[in-house]
């Protein structure tokens, strides 16, 4: 069973004390983790309640919150089960309405106004270079945490400024001995995007695993297709990180059609494997 | 957390999970496949005698319960599982997992191999 049996009172208190206990800044993890210990049968309503229970200001300063997307897509995916007696259609308008806020707000190239001061805080960056966007998430010391990329277009033959190759050695010595400045989404889909799109990288990870992984998504673009990646590294807010978490969608533009998705974890070291998609399966996929 | 808890608990977040949810689904199964220090995670949605849809969750807190899930399953004299299948079926309310200690190359999901992955794999 993947259920647990709960008392059906406990979703109400659960949400009146998240809406409650912080009415202007509502937390993230505490809304997650009250959905996630909740009961299925009782989340679309829990999930209800902690959104009246906040006005859309809150629900603004939520999405821009770390970890609030995820927080709203929760409360979201609770609504989406919601029996036909409960009617959740305005609290889910309401999400969405918060959800294209924050997609609205300015990250083009610059720090997200408010969000990069203190130890816990985070910098959301996004640039477009061609046809491709990236958004990068850096702590409060610049490190990378995550990228989340969409991918149309590889730039071959791109060579890297001084600048890119003196951030490369900057970011490599902040790791052990073997390490690399490894970047998150390859130059060759960014070109020189400096240390926020750096980490200390093993030096033979760098070069083999997750390249073959990098060659498989410019394989997927020169074939038609689009990808879109997430890389996470963990844990966060370390210099070095000891794993890289990859998850990456394959898609059709010609149709919206998903043709393959998979999340890859490496550790961050030498002598793995990447069992690649060959470029001969792509064609008709 | 023992076994079933964690299954319990990873059968939670896939519910939950935006990306999962983003279409309706009554069934689901989660492929997990460790290879040479790698690992990868690809998962099917169902609807009805629909074949599976690829929907692979975007919650990170789920490897983490996996690699519980493997330690909390290991038998003595044996290398932990290198498969894990574990299918939810909403409308009973039950999850399941079933573990491949070798020949679990079955369970490696490429574009060649989903659909008939995929096929097995449903609950």
């Amino acid at each position: 069973m993947f259920d647990a049996v709960r008392p059906c009172t406990s979703g109400a208190a659960d949400a009146a004390a998240i809406a409650s206990s912080t009415p202007s800044t509502p937390d993230a993890r505490a809304i997650a983790q009250s959905l996630r210990e909740a009961a299925f049968v009782e989340r679309p309503a829990l999930a209800r309640a902690i959104v009246d229970g906040m006005d859309d200001a809150q629900l603004d300063a939520l999405a821009r919150q770390d970890g609030g997307g995820d927080a709203l897509a929760a409360l979201d995916a609770a609504l989406a089960d919601a029996p036909a007696t409960l009617d959740a259609a305005p609290q889910r308008e309401r999400l969405a309405a918060a959800r294209r806020e924050d997609d609205r707000a300015p990250h083009d190239g610059a720090a997200a106004p408010g969000n990069a001061t203190g130890p816990g805080a985070t910098t959301r960056t996004t640039e477009h270079i061609g046809d491709n966007t990236v958004t990068w998430t850096n702590d409060s010391q610049g490190r990378p945490i995550r990228a989340e990329a969409d991918l149309s277009e590889v730039f071959d033959g791109i060579d890297r400024s001084s600048a890119e190759t003196r951030a490369q050695r900057e970011s490599a010595e902040r790791g052990i001995e073997g390490d690399q400045g490894g970047h998150l989404i390859a130059h060759r889909f960014v070109k020189d995007q400096g240390l926020k799109n750096l980490f200390p990288q093993n030096g033979n990870f760098n070069t083999s695993a997750y390249k073959k992984l990098e060659n498989e998504w410019a394989d997927w673009i020169d074939s038609g297709k689009e990808v879109h990646v997430t890389v996470q590294l963990t844990p966060q807010r370390q210099d070095r990180p000891d794993r890289v978490r990859v998850a990456y969608e394959v898609v059709d533009p010609a149709d919206g059609r998903v043709v393959y998705d998979q999340r890859v974890t490496f550790r961050n070291e030498a002598g793995q494997q990447f069992e690649r998609v060959p470029r001969s399966e792509m064609t008709n996929a | 957390m023992d076994k079933d808890a964690l299954i319990l608990e990873i059968g939670r977040l896939l519910v939950a999970d935006r990306k999962v949810a983003a279409q309706p689904w009554d069934r689901y199964a989660l492929v997990a496949w460790h290879g040479e220090g790698t690992s990868t995670l690809n998962g099917f949605r169902y609807l009805g005698d629909q074949p599976g849809q690829p929907a692979t969750p975007e919650s990170l807190e789920i490897e983490d319960l996996l690699d519980a899930l493997r330690e909390a399953t290991r038998v003595e004299g044996r290398a932990p599982w290198r498969a894990c299948v574990v299918r939810l079926d909403k409308v009973a309310g039950k999850a399941t997992a079933e573990f491949a200690y070798e020949d679990a190359d079955a369970w490696r999901v490429t574009p060649a191999s989903a659909a008939e992955v995929a096929r097995r794999a449903r609950p």
